[in-house]
């Protein structure tokens, strides 16, 4: 009995269940007790202790949900292991399970942190599930209420920083909503998904005279139409079969507050009448019920639609739309208020720092901040956030821009093929020219960073080991001897001539994927200066030129016009 | 914000008709009274640049202190939809 024994594993067939089932940690050292209280803990997992040292070690070793602990054990008082349970861990509740009933020993229990204390007892044995069901719940409620106090000093943050946009759009709809906050108006907030809606909403909410009201929030679109009289209005007990105790609606939950209709551009004929309906009474009618409830309650609707094409083409009524667009927002989308970005990435780490329990977030490098810069965010903040809460999870003191996905690089490829294509918007074999050249710059650049090792290039590039063979051997980049990988050298750089000189100069990656050493014909012979637009953007900073080695800048200094120039320069180097 | 108040006409249902000018936009506010079960209950109908909005007026909210609210507000929606 040197170890704790897990027990009551299920099956491998039901590995998801047992991810789900909480986990009890049993500690007592009567091996009866164990064997008593396992025929009635039914479908929790089960760890077993015997002494205070193995529950503290099994606490280390298995997810534990909820201890039930003993107070006599071999080595220790469960009380010291309570004490050593509360100082490490706030996550887990422990029930005290004792033969020693004095109200003392309850007393000290609780105060020192237990959920529950219990008797030994065949009558507590039966209920002990509802005991750790209990225990369950309560921390559930906890983990809310931390959570919600998280929420609510991130939205203050989030508040500040749209009062003080640097958007002028934002700005005038930001004057709007705070005028219109200590009114009864319905706002309709219109904007991309993502853009902020709701904490928009929740910022007139904040700014109301119904502040200490509750804020409901419905997802109109998520609510199945059959459903979605009860889930507004709520229901008697026995309105339908089923119905077996009385259910509370979003507008009754709202009454005082404020009512976050999203995506209500979504809603079907009958249920924009319903909505009508309370708008202009007032009062609701539960399921079931005889009489109407009067509610007070403030509505702000939120679409990602526009609700005037919409009415205009049948789909919304026309009435209910007046009623919700008395005062409009459109929120612009991120990539309209660029200037907004830096402090709104700085927000979101520092919100998921907090969330992990990182008392300092990571700074945000000029490099990468350039990245975010230009790309054009479709997913909007949303989007923005899921990439800080990736760059939070990298540790890092500061977020520098190779840290940034390749993804959010990616317009800088769509500039550079905007200005290949508009050069040579006649040449038929241009996107073949263009895909092939940057597949074969991308493996051969990747196989160079590994060393020369095909399998891992392969891999980082998520590509099979076949077929970036085949590619190397379709380019002629392959070697003799598949072992042997060592003549792979880093790509030379791509080069472009200088409109003024003529000079073959080295262009970036992009650029490198419309032009290159394999498509020579193509470029080779841009003297003319029509090749100005990426130079340029290279000049003007609006196109970024990858950091080089010293390896690869020495090789990209003297970048060849073709291959057969290439294949001279890496016998020089060879030598 | 300048508003004149025109004395409504006889029918029962239109107890204000507010108009004025704000921020550049012409805005009109019509208040209406609708006997209901649970008393009388206010409407407002605004209008501005052939805009439209409805305001139903919660109970214990003055119709015509809001009205005259809402119209500045519903003026400068209007003006920055363009």
């Amino acid at each position: 009995m040197s170890q704790p024994r897990v027990t009551n594993q299920p099956q491998r067939p039901d590995r998801g269940k047992e991810l789900a089932a909480p986990t009890v940690l049993v500690v007592d050292d009567e091996e009866s007790f164990h064997r008593n209280i396992a025929k009635y803990l039914g479908n929790y997992r089960r760890v077993n202790a015997y002494t205070g040292w193995q529950a503290l070690e099994a606490l280390g070793k298995y997810h534990v949900d909820v201890i039930l602990l003993d107070l006599n054990l071999p080595d220790t008082t469960g009380f010291h292991v309570l004490e050593q349970v509360r100082q490490e861990r706030e996550d887990i509740e422990v029930i005290v399970c004792t033969a020693h009933s004095e109200i003392r020993n309850a007393v000290e229990a609780v105060k020192k942190g237990a959920f529950d204390f219990l008797v030994k007892s065949y009558e507590n044995y039966q209920n002990i599930h509802e005991h750790i069901r209990r225990a369950l719940e309560y921390r559930r409620t906890k983990r809310e209420l931390i959570e919600s106090r998280t929420q609510e000093s991130w939205l203050r943050e989030a508040f500040t920083q749209l009062e003080n946009t640097k958007s002028d759009v934002l700005a005038l709809m930001m004057r709007l909503a705070k005028r219109v906050a200590d009114t009864p108006l319905t706002v309709l907030i219109e904007g991309e998904a993502g853009v902020g809606k709701e904490v928009l909403a929740r910022y007139i909410h904040c700014r109301s005279s119904r502040a200490d009201g509750p804020f409901v929030t419905v997802n109109v679109s998520a609510v199945p139409p059959g459903l979605l009289g009860s889930y507004w209005f709520g229901h008697v007990k026995g309105a339908f079969s089923g119905a077996d105790r009385m259910h509370i609606g979003k507008f009754e939950l709202a009454d005082g507050g404020t009512l976050f209709l999203d995506e209500v551009g979504d809603l079907d004929p009958e249920a924009q009448a319903r909505l009508l309906r309370v708008l202009q009474e007032r009062e609701i009618e539960r399921l079931g019920a005889n009489e109407a409830t009067p509610v007070d309650v403030r509505v702000l609707a939120a679409t990602h639609k526009r609700l005037h094409e919409e009415v205009k083409f049948g789909r919304f009524r026309e009435d209910l739309y007046s009623r919700l667009n008395v005062l409009h927002v459109a929120v612009p989308p991120l990539r309209d208020r660029a200037e907004d970005l830096p402090d709104l990435a700085r927000l979101l780490l520092r919100k998921h720092a907090n969330r992990i329990g990182r008392s300092d977030a990571p700074g945000l490098g000029a490099g990468a901040l350039d990245v975010l810069r230009r790309y054009d965010w479709p997913g909007n903040v949303r989007e923005l956030e899921n990439l800080m809460m990736r760059m939070v999870a990298l540790a890092r003191a500061e977020i520098r821009e190779d840290d940034i996905p390749p993804e959010y690089w990616l317009p800088t490829l769509n500039q550079v093929a905007d200005d290949y294509v508009s050069r040579w918007p006649a040449k038929a074999n241009l996107f073949y020219l263009a895909t092939q050249q940057f597949q074969r710059y991308l493996i051969r650049l990747m196989v160079a960073r590994s060393h020369g090792n095909k399998r891992l290039a392969a891999r980082s590039l998520g590509i099979s080991y076949t077929t970036l063979k085949d590619r190397l051997r379709e380019t002629g980049d392959a070697e003799s001897d598949d072992g042997d990988v060592s003549q792979i050298r880093t790509p030379p750089r791509i080069a472009h001539p200088t409109p003024s000189s003529g000079v073959w100069t080295p262009l970036d990656l992009g650029a490198a994927a419309v032009v290159g050493s394999g498509t020579r014909p193509v470029v080779g012979r841009d003297v003319s200066g029509e090749g100005q637009g990426a130079e340029r953007k290279l000049a003007e900073g609006s196109v970024r030129r990858p950091s080089l080695t010293e390896a690869e800048r020495g090789v990209a200094d003297a970048a060849p016009p073709h291959r057969g120039d290439e294949r001279r320069d890496r016998t020089r180097e060879d030598e | 914000m300048r508003a004149t108040v025109e004395p409504s006409a006889s029918s029962v249902e239109e107890i204000a008709n507010l108009a004025g000018v704000h921020g550049g936009v012409g805005v009109r506010a019509r208040v209406y009274a609708y006997p209901s079960a649970r008393g009388t209950r206010h409407e407002i109908v605004l209008e501005a640049n052939g805009e439209r909005a409805i305001i139903d007026v919660p109970r214990g909210e003055s119709p015509r202190s809001l009205a005259e609210r809402a119209m500045t507000i519903f003026a400068d929606s209007v003006a920055v939809r363009g």
